[in-house]
């Protein structure tokens, strides 16, 4: 089952990446998940029509994509993930408001135009920033920051426990699936009147790894409390990053630069 | 149903993360005045990949020639009770988020109280339990897997289309989305509810002991109760989105011009009029911001060109600083 793989894969590069030493990876996790929280909210706050305004914020992924090292390519799928939705409010908005916004030529721009293309740029924007913040931050630190702001600790345990056995589930569904289609060679899909043994069968199964696991852990010593070793200090780049960050997207949310430019190249 | 950022205004997302965060924490204290014991933490977590991975095996529905995926909020509370599985649930709903963007940053407690909370919490505590605890016949879990799964999706995707709307970024009317929305879910759920009963059931007859105990495991912590936890819940909604709002509207966007204004002088010829009409609208519309500056009050299709003009050169810049930064890296 290609998604079943490509799914591990795509974890898999993504950990890759967020082990990498760049400077936007050395950064405090604290400091790029709140820049990437406040990075969404100031783009989804700009009003559903406008373009113009929302250009700028394409500096961020930008600029950082490089230094951090991150490829375009994975980018691709995770539009996919988000585009459906987006898709469908977009369109929707090209057929509802069908007033002309302005004139241009002898094409009218109507306002559903404008604001199918600021839903566009709104999903582009908030996928690259999520795509940032997890190819820059391992899962374990983004959790284990989480935990220091005072997430409780069931939650941080099954956020990091849900993580580390994806890769042993996913390839106990692959060889499952590949038995049965082993079996049933004309089908290229489970048949959904096999699907209550199938899952079943993987229920069982994850339930017996989840007895093993825990006697492993209870075997090291574990009283229900993961500890880390790991801290992490907060410098004066991190100080420095949220500060230019902030002020940046603060100057940008208040301040056209789109039609500054084009007024000045007019 | 995951629902993606870029339908969702800042205040309406902050407010059902606001809600879910309220109900996650609930569930924590609920678990561990329960007693969780620390076995149940690695069952939890290999649950979560659990059903990570079984959202990946699609299966053919007949007659249809499609093909679709269980969501898993009723068969994780079936197994787990309704508490774990609601934090296993935000814990797949993050690794979504983050490795797949199947699902939004901010659009994170939406989807949580969407799959999770109406799932695992609502619709199994009202319809699943009841039912199940008449007795675990393949009747009663075949019954009580439909009804609290579709019902479960029926509230979660109404809960779609009404955070959808409240955020106001897609112009659909509500009651068109919802006739939308809703059959497509039914089906759905009919097709979840089978599945989900017959993997309840393959469980009831190869460990019959695993449905029994979280069925009938009910004691409820007197000094606990719902409503204890829903007025605050209420109460916190309503700070932060009206705190959210207040500071969104004190910046006047373009949803607030009303629409009737507009459809009045639509039919008009794109003649000079139409720019008089429009110049007000536009005004207020975010194409051209509402802050003056040099040489800003000239005609709006003047704006608008600079708008567009300049768009064009912030992504030049934006692309050539990017590719620059790339080059001085190597």
């Amino acid at each position: 089952m290609p998604t079943l793989r490509g799914s591990v894969n795509g974890i898999d590069s993504l950990e890759r990446l967020a082990m990498g030493k760049s400077p936007i990876h050395r950064l405090h996790p604290a400091v790029k998940l709140a820049t990437t929280i406040a990075y969404v909210i100031t783009v989804l706050s700009f009003p559903s029509r406008d373009v113009s305004g929302l250009m700028a914020f394409i500096f961020y992924p930008a600029i950082i994509m490089p230094i951090a090292g991150i490829p375009y390519r994975l980018l691709m799928g995770r539009l996919m993930a988000a585009l459906p939705f987006s898709l469908m409010g977009g369109a929707s908005n090209l057929f509802f408001l069908r007033e002309p916004a302005f004139v241009l030529g002898s094409f009218s721009v109507t306002f559903g135009m404008l604001s199918f293309v600021s839903i566009m740029q709104k999903t582009l924007l908030s996928v690259l920033a999520v795509l940032i913040l997890a190819a820059t931050t391992p899962f374990a630190d983004i959790t284990r920051q989480l935990t220091r702001l005072g997430m409780p600790r069931v939650i941080s345990l099954q956020f990091v426990m849900t993580y580390r056995y994806l890769f042993a589930l996913i390839s106990e569904a692959y060889s499952m699936f590949t038995a049965y289609t082993l079996r049933s060679p004309q089908t290229r899909m489970i048949q959904m009147k096999d699907m209550g043994s199938f899952l079943g069968q993987l229920v069982l199964r994850s339930f017996d790894r989840g007895e093993n696991v825990y006697q492993a852990m209870k075997c090291r010593g574990f009283q229900g409390v993961y500890n880390s070793g790991a801290r992490f200090a907060f410098r004066f780049a991190d100080a420095a990053y949220s500060l230019v960050f902030l002020s940046v997207l603060f100057a940008l949310r208040f301040f056209n630069l789109s039609v500054f430019l084009g007024e000045l190249v007019r | 149903m995951h629902m993606a950022d870029a339908l969702l205004s800042p205040a309406v997302g902050g407010a059902m993360t606001a809600v879910s965060v309220a109900t996650i924490a609930y569930a924590v204290k609920r678990i561990s005045k329960d007693g969780l014991d620390e076995k149940k933490i690695p069952m939890m977590g290999v649950m979560g990949a659990f059903v990570f991975a079984a959202q990946m095996i699609n299966f053919t529905i007949p007659g249809t020639g499609s093909s679709g995926h269980i969501g898993g909020g009723v068969l994780l509370a079936a197994l787990l009770g309704p508490f774990p599985a609601l934090i296993v649930l935000a814990s797949v709903l993050l690794v979504q988020c983050l490795f797949f963007a199947d699902g939004g940053l901010l659009a994170y407690g939406c989807n949580v109280f969407n799959m999770g909370v109406c799932a695992c919490l609502l619709s199994y505590k009202i319809f699943y339990q009841p039912i199940a605890k008449m007795g675990l016949t393949r009747r009663n879990v075949l019954l009580a897997s439909i009804v609290s799964v579709v019902l479960g999706l029926q509230a979660g995707s109404f809960g779609v289309v009404l955070e959808t709307y409240l955020s106001g970024v897609a112009e659909l009317p509500f009651k068109s989305f919802l006739v939308l929305m809703q059959p497509i879910h039914l089906a759905i759920g009919l097709i979840e509810g089978v599945i989900t009963a017959s993997v309840l059931n393959f469980i009831q007859s190869a460990r019959p002991e695993l449905l029994s105990s979280v069925a009938f495991e009910t004691k409820l912590a007197p000094h606990l109760s719902m409503k204890k936890v829903i007025a605050p819940l209420l109460v916190l909604t309503a700070l932060v989105g009206g705190g959210l709002s207040i500071f969104a509207s004190a910046y006047p966007d373009g949803l607030e011009w009303s629409i009737e204004g507009i459809t009045g002088s639509a039919d008009i010829e794109r003649a000079g009029g139409v720019y008089e009409t429009m110049g007000g609208v536009i005004e207020r519309t975010a194409f051209m911001p509402d802050y003056a500056f040099a040489g800003g009050e000239g005609a709006p299709i003047e704006t608008a060109t600079a708008g567009i003009v300049g768009s064009v050169i912030t992504l030049a810049i934006a692309g050539g600083v990017g590719f620059a930064v790339a080059k001085i890296k190597k």
